[in-house]
């Protein structure tokens, strides 16, 4: 298969089953909410080493927010609803009920399983803080020093959760690689339900599991897709690649990997880039698998 | 003591001895070196929930960096060195070793004491990193998908300051936060500084322990909160015309970093609708490091 001359490679990317949150932080202007969402969704790039993955999955104006003022919704996933729940508690605390005008909703109110952060959060008022039950929600009011911190006490989990969803970009250099990594990231900017948990969007450290060298490591460079290893390993560059970057996409569902793969590959199919490929582990470690010609079927 | 209008209470921020590192990150282009800044930064606000804080100190450009491209410095604080070296490998691992076109160095070279970073995730090669050796420091080469990732093998550490604060007491919200955000704007051309906290303030003040909570670490400063004043069991600071109030939290690398930032925050703080600018303190007797506020404009 081929997309405006760049190959699609006959593969799947393998990604994982996760739980997630969304939170809506709206704050007296979207500076604000922002600066809120850049704290919350820092140091979040991989699961195993952040304890979750986090980042804005896009800004919402006035009309879109419980409370009528500009906000900012983040993803926030983690392995299970109860790391989840520690990781919301840490992180709402330490980054947006200390942020300026903030407020702090539930971005999945219809979802049964739920997780209660803002019960927890709620205890820093000092018996101070009040609450109310609106629309079958409760809210809490923490005294703060602006004003109040208006945060929902529970937020919603969705167990269907995907993390891990990919696909690389195999370039003949790496102004090409980040050019097409950046039109990639652009092109996924804004579809709903899914975020891009690594810096920018884009991640160049592939890994593979384990090591060869070191046994206690659980990952170690991806050397088959490194081009400065092409001759010191068994690569899987083809001549004439010499960068590649990854998008990493994690989703509520599994349908909303598959448009963010289908926009991101479609955008980087442009020049400098020869082939697009993915990421697994031979099937056997992630239920879910998103084969690169099913998905752009209909494009080449 | 009067600034434009603006009563400087006669007390003191009350900051503590910490140890802080500088990364310098630079990549193709300022805005990538940046990207892997703010990853780096985020959830680093205070060192009891976040295990470090950190922050933004500069943009540097390419003739303040090690290889000539532009750059950005990172100011990272925790309680003690090991702590540090802990931070520094999960977060150059997780947020600049991952990011596109990034080089990763040490920003305080002339540190006697040193904890070993690079060396540490130099093992992420599996074997296919290399090193050079440039002038006493040791680089790392670690091939990434991209090409390398070029990693210094330590990172200087030094004693700093952690803590020290302003408040700024205002007629209302509105005011606070402009206020405030003059105040960030000035502190943030300061080096040797940082602001962990989001966009470089604080809304949520917080006193040692809890009245009604026995477990409770910390919990709002009542004291200082608009809506409790009058409340049963509240003695407030606030004075008459005070309804919100917004705090600067500064970490330095040495006490003149934070005067200067301290008294750039405050004179720009002082503007129309605040009322007055204190200071956090418990008292004098948990951190070794006062900052007078008079002292600062004497």
């Amino acid at each position: 298969m081929n997309i405006r001359g760049v190959f699609i490679e006959d593969t799947f990317a393998e990604a994982f089953g996760m739980a997630a949150a969304r939170i809506v932080i709206t704050a007296v202007n979207q500076r604000w909410a922002h600066a809120a969402a850049v704290a919350l969704t820092g140091f979040a790039t991989s699961v195993i080493a952040c304890k979750c993955e986090a980042a804005i999955e896009r800004e919402l104006g006035p009309d879109e927010t419980p409370d009528a003022r500009p906000g900012v919704a983040v993803l926030v996933f983690a392995m299970d609803a109860a790391g989840l729940g520690k990781r919301l508690v840490e992180r709402i605390g330490q980054a947006v009920l200390t942020c300026p005008t903030t407020s702090c909703f539930d971005g999945l109110p219809d979802l049964p399983d739920r997780v209660s952060a803002g019960r927890t959060l709620r205890v820093f008022g000092d018996k101070f803080q009040s609450s109310k039950v609106v629309g079958g929600h409760r809210f809490w009011r923490v005294p703060v020093m602006d004003g109040e911190f208006l945060l929902q006490e529970s937020f919603g989990v969705q167990t269907k959760g995907v993390g891990g969803g990919n696909f690389l970009i195999l370039a003949d250099d790496q102004a090409g690689a980040l050019g097409a990594a950046e039109a990639a990231v652009a092109a996924i900017g804004g579809i709903p339900g899914v975020i891009l948990p690594f810096p920018g969007g884009v991640a160049r450290s592939g890994s593979k599991v384990g090591a060869r060298a070191y046994t206690s490591l659980v990952a170690s460079t991806n050397d088959a897709y490194c081009p400065t290893l092409r001759l010191s390993t068994d690569s899987a560059l083809a001549e004439g690649v010499n960068a590649v970057l990854e998008i990493v996409i994690d989703g509520l569902d599994a349908e909303a990997i598959r448009k963010a793969m289908r926009a991101g590959i479609e955008a980087a199919c442009r020049p400098g880039v020869r082939a697009i490929t993915a990421c697994n582990y031979g099937g056997n470690l992630g239920t879910f698998h998103f084969h690169l010609r099913q998905i752009m079927e209909d494009v080449s | 003591m009067d600034r434009r209008g603006v009563r400087i209470v006669d007390t003191f921020a009350e900051a503590f001895g910490m140890r802080a590192a500088r990364v310098v990150i630079t990549a193709r282009s300022a805005a990538w070196a940046r990207t892997a800044a703010q990853s780096m930064t985020g959830f680093a606000t205070s060192v009891i929930g976040c295990k470090v804080e950190a922050g933004i100190e500069a943009e540097l450009l390419p003739n303040e960096t090690p290889d000539g491209r532009p750059g950005v410095s990172v100011l990272l604080f925790g309680f003690d060195a090991d702590g540090l070296r802990g931070r520094l490998v999960d977060r150059v691992g997780q947020t600049v070793l991952t990011c596109p076109t990034t080089a990763c160095f040490d920003g305080l070279p002339q540190a006697a004491d040193r904890v070993v970073v690079g060396g540490a995730l130099r093992h992420f090669g599996d074997r296919f990193q290399s090193s050079k050796f440039l002038d006493g420091q040791r680089y790392w080469r670690i091939p990434v998908m991209e090409g390398e990732f070029l990693v210094q093998e330590a990172f200087g550490v030094q004693k700093a300051i952690g803590g020290g604060n302003f408040l700024i007491l205002a007629a209302d919200q509105d005011a606070a936060l402009a206020a405030a955000e003059a105040a960030v704007d000035v502190m943030r051309k300061v080096r040797g500084v940082i602001l962990p906290f989001p966009g470089g303030i604080v809304r949520a003040g917080s006193k040692v322990g809890a009245k009604r909570y026995k477990k409770m670490i910390a919990s709002t400063n009542d004291a200082y909160c608009p809506t409790l004043r009058g409340r049963t069991g509240v003695t407030s600071e606030l004075p008459e015309g005070v309804n919100s109030v917004l705090e600067i939290v500064v970490d330095g690398l040495d006490r003149p970093a934070i005067e200067s930032a301290l008294r750039a925050g405050i004179d720009a703080a002082c503007r129309p609708g605040v009322v007055q600018i204190s200071a956090g303190n418990y008292g004098g007797k948990l951190g070794k490091h006062h900052f007078p506020l008079h002292a600062l404009f004497a």
